[in-house]
């Protein structure tokens, strides 16, 4: 019987460096939600000094980590920079949030000044600065096709001359305006941190069904319910009433 | 300008005090007048700066009460803010005219990140330093950002006191001549913590980067720690808790703390007040651990605490902080660490978050050990407040068995189902921003529930 299940090969890169702002949640929840699908999930967790060929995945994962752990996560990465080129070439995606978004870009300008070349996997760099900014969205997002909510808790700035992977639709706080992410194949970066497709149930719905080509489950799981009752709460608590209401 | 400054203050402080109002406003204004009226104060006696991310209020008072006690005139600013405001008017209320402190010790609160600005010219004798943990990261950021920022505030002649067993905290001594620190032996350790957590900040060495091990763990990520890339590793203690009993800690192998309840940050706390008394203030060893033993904290774990009775049970309120994951998962480990063979049952209240910095950041809720609700312990979990369906997400995706937990986000329903159906003894945890919310709901159930 097992043959003939869909089997989804997942690689979690730096789990234990890059495990800033709830990242680990991402990967949580979308095991789960893969494994309700009836998906077989093979777990792949690969950090500093590991090794393992991972070019085969389906999905690459990297969570967001202070900015010291980014620029740590940067310079061991580079050797596995041709398996990550073979799996986004084999129809492979890789998801990163926060700050290890920044490492696929072409370079990142640490707060000593000094220009590191990043995996250049999309056009755009990144600068760590010393402020911090820190603001919450609702942004569209094409692949879910509903908004995503979240949150941006950052102290650089990154420019992306790609496509992006949303466009601010409403913002609180004062993290960075305009579009955001860049989207480039399987390739999705994110500033937007945390616990981004749990707390957003269309993205992580959109995503399992990707990755495995296998329908939802006829009902939803508990956990997933809770979840969408908590995104629907806050998207209508994050998106300012329309205008008409408001003089009513 | 400086006495026009310590005027302005003295007097707003005496207006305000007039209307019952405690406030910073005194400080701000005075700093308004004189920029550098910190840095112009006439003290001769030891000022001790406290700060770290949980615990340091506890710590300031106790360094205070200490320092009462053996009969030291204080200047303290415990019952004001601890950012460069609250100090001033602090302070600048305290002096005379000329800027002239009369006090045997001087005991300053601040916040991690304003030491820089507050202790930019007024240079304090020692700086205590208890420990970074993840606490409100929509305004800190990140533990690692907060080191970055407090090191800026411990300039060139302070003496900094720091936990030993606190990688990140013991990393901010790099560069100072001398340093004190203070811990917990890992030999006073009956029993070895080996609850697995949410997440783990010990893993890479502060300085190097390198991969860190441990031979012992306190809690969090605070124990017996070592890096073998650069050889950074937990420093012998200055002054440390070398046993914890029932009822005492002993420090140093011979002085003897009474201790109401087996905490280990307060006794952490104990172990920092201890040495800035010996080191810093001058008190005898023996005298300090007697005085420290005899003091009731008003912000101690147990004044945290507080039980309340309704619809014929009783509940225990925990007072805990949203955005401190530290907060709850040290309050769920005690509750567990005391529970009876009936178990325990659990409200946890989460509606409101820090409105200035964030109303819907839900990232530290994976920073929380909710997998320990699932222990055969545990009866019933009820979720509660605005980011109740969250919570039952977040523990459903944790282990929690679904026939545990209730979710009702209205929080005096809530407090009537864990009152109704929770088995064996009944915690409540929350903020103090939800807190009165609590406090009111039972008050309604009680009176509505006797009829
Ligand atoms: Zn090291």
């Amino acid at each position: 019987m097992a043959e003939n299940k869909t089997t989804v090969r997942i690689t979690w890169l730096y789990g234990d460096l890059m495990n800033l702002y709830g990242s680990a949640g991402n990967m949580s929840s979308l095991m789960r939600l893969l494994e309700a699908m009836g998906a077989v999930v093979e777990l792949q967790e690969l950090s500093v000094g590991g090794y393992s060929d991972f070019s085969g995945s389906d999905f690459i994962f990297l969570g967001s980590g202070t900015e010291r752990r980014a620029l740590m996560a940067l310079e061991d990465i580079r050797r596995f920079k041709d398996q990550i080129a073979r799996c986004l070439e084999a129809g492979g995606t890789l998801l990163a949030t926060g700050t290890g978004s920044a490492l696929f870009g072409r370079s990142i300008k640490g707060l000593d000044g000094g220009l590191r070349e990043g995996l250049g996997f999309a056009a755009g760099s990144t600068e760590f600065y010393e402020k911090r900014r820190y603001g919450e969205y609702v942004m569209s997002c094409p692949l879910a096709g509903e908004p995503v909510v979240g949150c941006i808790n950052t102290s650089s700035s990154v420019r992306w001359e790609e496509q992006p992977l949303f466009e601010v639709l409403h913002r609180t706080g004062d993290g960075p305006e305009g579009p955001e992410g860049a989207l480039k194949g399987g390739l999705m970066l994110t500033q937007l941190q945390g616990p981004l497709l749990w707390r957003n149930p269309p993205l992580l719905e959109a995503l399992a069904r990707k990755l495995s080509g296998l329908p939802l489950p006829e009902c939803r799981p508990l956990w997933l319910k809770e979840a969408c009752s908590g995104y629907q709460r806050l998207l209508r608590q994050l998106t300012p009433p329309p205008e008409k209401a408001k003089n009513a | 300008m400086m006495k026009i400054a310590i005027a302005a203050c003295k007097l707003l402080r005496a207006a305000l005090k007039k209307l019952g109002r405690g406030s910073s406003l005194p400080g701000a204004v005075a700093l308004k007048i004189c920029p550098g009226a910190l840095g112009r104060l006439r003290i001769d006696c030891p000022v001790v700066a406290v700060t770290g991310s949980n615990g340091k209020t506890g710590t300031t008072e106790l360094i205070n009460r200490l320092a009462l006690e053996a009969g030291l005139k204080t200047v303290c600013n415990s019952e004001g803010s601890n950012q460069i405001e609250g100090v001033a008017a602090c302070l600048l209320g305290a002096c005379d005219l000329s800027g002239r402190i009369d006090a045997g010790a001087v005991i300053l609160e601040s916040d991690e990140r304003f030491c820089q600005y507050t202790f930019k010219e007024l240079i304090p004798t020692a700086t205590v330093v208890g420990n970074l943990f993840r606490d409100q990261l929509t305004r800190n950021g990140h533990s690692e950002f907060v080191a970055k920022e407090l090191k800026k505030g411990l300039r060139p002649g302070t003496l900094p006191v720091l936990n030993a067993d606190d990688p990140l905290v013991t990393s901010l001594g790099e560069g100072f001549q001398r340093v004190l620190s203070f811990g917990v032996s890992p030999a006073a350790l009956s029993e070895p913590e080996d609850a697995s957590h949410a997440y783990f900040d010990g893993a890479f060495c502060p300085r190097c980067g390198g991969r860190m091990s441990y031979r012992s763990h306190l809690f969090a990520h605070l124990g017996d720690y070592s890096c073998a890339s650069c050889g950074f590793c937990r420093p012998a203690p200055t002054h440390e808790v070398t046993a914890i009993e029932d009822g005492a800690i002993t420090v140093d192998g011979r002085y003897t703390i009474a201790l109401s309840q087996r905490d280990m940050m307060h006794a952490q706390n104990l172990a920092a007040a201890f040495t800035v008394a010996v080191e810093v203030l001058g008190i005898e060893p023996e005298r300090a651990a007697a005085i420290l033993g005899g003091i009731e904290l008003k912000n101690s774990m147990v004044a945290r605490v507080s039980s309340y009775s309704a619809l014929g049970r009783e509940l225990t309120f925990m007072l805990c902080k949203h955005e401190n994951s530290m907060a709850y998962n040290e309050t769920i480990a005690s509750i567990l660490r005391g529970a009876t063979p009936d178990g325990v049952s659990l409200l946890i209240i989460v509606d409101k978050l820090s409105r200035k910095y964030s109303a819907s950041d839900m990232s530290w809720l994976w920073d929380l050990d909710l997998h320990r609700l699932g222990e055969p312990l545990v009866g019933r979990v009820v979720f509660s407040g605005g980011f109740a369906h969250d919570l039952c997400s977040r523990a459903l995706l944790a282990g929690v068995p679904a026939d545990r937990i209730l979710v009702q986000p209205d929080i005096e329903k809530a407090t009537s189902l864990i009152l109704e159906h929770g088995r064996g003894d009944l915690f409540a945890l929350t903020c103090f921003t939800d807190a009165p919310k609590l406090r009111e709901s039972i008050r309604r159930l009680s009176k509505n529930g006797r009829k």
